[in-house]
């Protein structure tokens, strides 16, 4: 399984971090293992990533982060992925905590890896620290399934996970969405500590208050919806 | 008549109007037209009728005629609001499932020509 490892990177208007993203991804999975997801991006971002050799779809609107990470992990399953890795185009996460995140699905522990910054008591900014706990506790009211990070963007899914999960959400709502499909399709659930990473740039990219508004209001509507 | 009576019949008018024209059109659903008509026609009987407002709000146990038709109006704004966004999410899914197809059927015909 380790061998078919996809990194899925979404990545919208990232062509400032990009490259040295992709070489430090590049050192630890071969490019060809690797999925950008082009998410209507204005600047760079879709040919910064076709310089690295990896596979790149462009959407031609930007549809947001649920809607990219669902592309990328159908383009992986279909270029034969036994599992994948979602990983943020930022700079937030290191090529390096892959083997960590695949290891529980490599022992068959897990179907559904996440990639924690809060199991280690490790700093964050109070606001970001303040931003994932309300996002926990929205994800558990609405949802009523608990993680230490719901809003990780480092997650590992084994093919079941992948065949299996319905996706739907096409913004950040997505990262709660995984956590309530993991707990509806009864996933083995293994949490694997990362250290939090956040840099000016990561920071300014980052969920808004307003933006974080939008994305409760958008779990609340989807949970009418389904 | 009140100027203010006058102005809400010729609104109510001029939006039935609108409604009759979208169902024609097939721009509003049958059964959200139909809500449409039903709104709209009573906001021109109730302000042709102010105190039949009064009968209700004595019924449901609310002060005054008027305060009536505001809570009614309030809630139907709300779950219009809320059909709108639902509505909206729907279309926002079927253009993500449009761009997500062209943007794997492109990436596999770059791939087949390669």
């Amino acid at each position: 399984m380790r061998n078919n490892t996809y990194i899925v990177m979404p990545a919208y208007n990232e062509a400032a971090v990009l490259s040295s993203v992709l070489s430090d991804v590049c050192s630890a999975v071969p490019a060809r293992r690797v999925v950008v997801v082009n998410d209507g991006s204005c600047d760079a971002t879709g040919v910064i990533a076709a310089k690295h050799g990896v596979h790149v779809v462009h959407h031609e609107l930007n549809r947001g982060l649920g809607a990219a990470l669902k592309s990328g992990m159908i383009l992986a399953v279909a270029l034969g992925a036994q599992a994948v890795v979602t990983f943020d185009a930022d700079g937030q996460h290191k090529a390096q905590h892959v083997d960590q995140m695949i290891a529980p699905l490599l022992r068959g522990e897990a179907d559904m890896v996440i990639g924690s910054r809060f199991l280690k008591n490790e700093s964050m900014p109070r606001h970001r620290r303040a931003f994932n706990a309300i996002g926990n506790v929205v994800t558990w009211l609405f949802h009523g399934a608990w993680t230490s990070d719901s809003q990780s963007g480092l997650r590992a899914f084994n093919l079941h996970a992948l065949t299996n999960l319905d996706i739907r959400a096409n913004q950040m709502d997505v990262s709660s969405e995984f956590i309530k499909e993991a707990h509806r399709l009864r996933f083995r659930v293994a949490e694997v500590p990362i250290p939090p990473i956040y840099t000016e740039y990561s920071m300014s990219k980052g969920q808004s208050f307003m933006g974080g508004i939008r994305t409760v209001s958008k779990i609340a509507i989807r949970k009418f919806l389904h | 008549m009140l100027i203010v009576q006058i102005f809400f019949v010729l609104f109510a008018l001029f939006s039935l109007s609108r409604v009759f024209v979208m169902v024609r059109k097939r721009q509003l659903s049958f059964a959200l037209g139909s809500l449409a008509i039903v709104v709209w026609a009573s906001v021109i009987v109730f302000s042709l009728q102010p105190e039949w407002l009064n009968h209700i709000a004595r019924i449901v146990g609310i002060g005054r005629g008027v305060d009536t038709a505001i809570y009614i109006s309030i809630v139907v704004l709300f779950y219009l609001v809320f059909r709108i966004l639902v509505r909206l999410e729907k279309m926002e899914d079927q253009v993500t499932t449009v761009v997500r197809k062209n943007a794997l059927n492109k990436y596999f015909d770059k791939k087949k020509h390669e």
